[in-house]
């Protein structure tokens, strides 16, 4: 599955997901306010981009006004895991250009670029 | 000189009509109380252009027996057409994908109901299935006002009475067949650069207008609070 990056403030929520398990959005609020003044609003709107994307579930809640709890379907170790993919991709892409290969010489290209096809292989465990 | 063929007619008609809408546009901008109108009176001429262009196809028609296929191609008529059966299907298909709905709390209904005593209309509360903050008013036979569950975990029960006042007051002054009306405009008006700020003149007039109701039925600063909770979200 392609893993979309998180922004600055999904990843602040998404680390409080992680760490808390079930979240209401006044948890994740009440949370990151201690750092910096935020909505609730916002909060519930980056909950449910988080939700659409796919890194959260929810379920509704009907006791006490209707809300939701949100839960991560993504992990941490998955996500990060899914970062490094990405950035070695990326790097692999970049050693294609002959300027950076002139620089690193032949015999070391082929050792990172066996490194970092290993690392970014879909099957890599990311170690 | 050569005498002009019928669609350089209409060509040149479309430019005046293009002209006196501009004009009116204008003078309705700079009259900022006839706002309600400006947006009618920036299209009227462009809508005179194109009742104009189906009486002359009319006649073609009358004279001919048939319409030739080169007297449809005209770029306003297109637009408009095209346009039409893009809103169309835009419609069935949030009809069709439709979002679904919860049945709202017995206190949050009791809520609503008592906002519509105090303003005076009747509407359905319908709480959408969504995080996001999202509260509005919708035409229907018994007009909707849809609020997502991101607001009902976001607003107290003093801000939700509030939001409820201001949608409800929307719908009081007649504000959903106006927007109706003036999305109309806009379409005909396309042609028109300054139709578009008339639009959004009159949208902002219209907040503005249901503010100042819902404000006179509740404390205003709680209203306040609500609609700056609600637009926060956006800043993100």
């Amino acid at each position: 599955m392609h893993m979309e990056d998180l922004g600055e403030l999904e990843s602040e929520v998404m680390e409080v997901v992680w760490s808390r398990g079930k979240v209401f959005v006044k948890d994740v609020h009440e949370e990151l306010s201690r750092k910096r003044t935020l909505a609730t609003t916002t909060i519930s709107t980056v909950l449910d981009r988080l939700y659409r994307k796919g890194f959260v579930g929810r379920e509704l809640v009907k006791e006490g006004g209707l809300r939701y709890l949100y839960y991560a379907i993504v992990s941490k170790e998955e996500f990060q895991r899914a970062k490094l993919k990405r950035i070695a991709s990326t790097i692999l892409d970049s050693l294609e250009d002959p300027a950076i290969a002139s620089i690193l010489g032949d015999n070391n290209i082929k050792e990172i670029r066996e490194r970092l096809r290993r690392l970014a292989s879909p099957n890599s465990n990311g170690s | 000189m050569l005498p002009l063929t019928p669609m350089e007619v209409r060509l040149l008609r479309l430019g005046e009509a293009i002209l006196l809408s501009l004009a009116l546009s204008l003078l309705s901008l700079v009259f900022k109380r006839a706002w309600k109108v400006g947006p009618v009176l920036g299209a009227a001429p462009m809508l005179g252009y194109m009742l104009g262009y189906a009486n002359f196809l009319f006649e073609v028609w009358k004279r001919l027996g048939r319409i030739p296929l080169h007297f449809l191609v005209e770029p306003v008529t297109l637009f408009v057409l095209s346009l039409g059966i893009f809103v169309m299907m835009r419609a069935v298909y949030v009809w069709v994908k439709g979002e679904s709905y919860v049945e709202p709390d017995p206190w949050l209904q009791k809520l609503f109901q008592e906002a519509m005593e105090q303003v005076g209309v009747k509407a359905r509360l319908r709480i959408v299935d969504r995080g996001d903050p999202v509260v509005y008013a919708r035409a229907s036979v018994i007009p909707n006002v849809v609020i997502s569950v991101g607001s009902l975990e976001c607003l107290g029960s003093d801000e939700l009475r509030a939001v409820f006042l201001h949608e409800l007051s929307h719908i009081r002054l007649g504000h959903m067949g106006l927007k109706l009306l003036y999305y109309c405009t806009l379409v005909l008006g396309f042609l028109n650069p300054l139709q578009v700020k008339l639009y959004r003149r009159a949208l902002r007039e219209m907040e503005r207008e249901a503010d100042q109701l819902a404000a006179e039925l509740t404390n205003g600063n709680t209203l306040a609070s609500a609609l700056t909770k609600l637009a926060e979200s956006l800043n993100y």
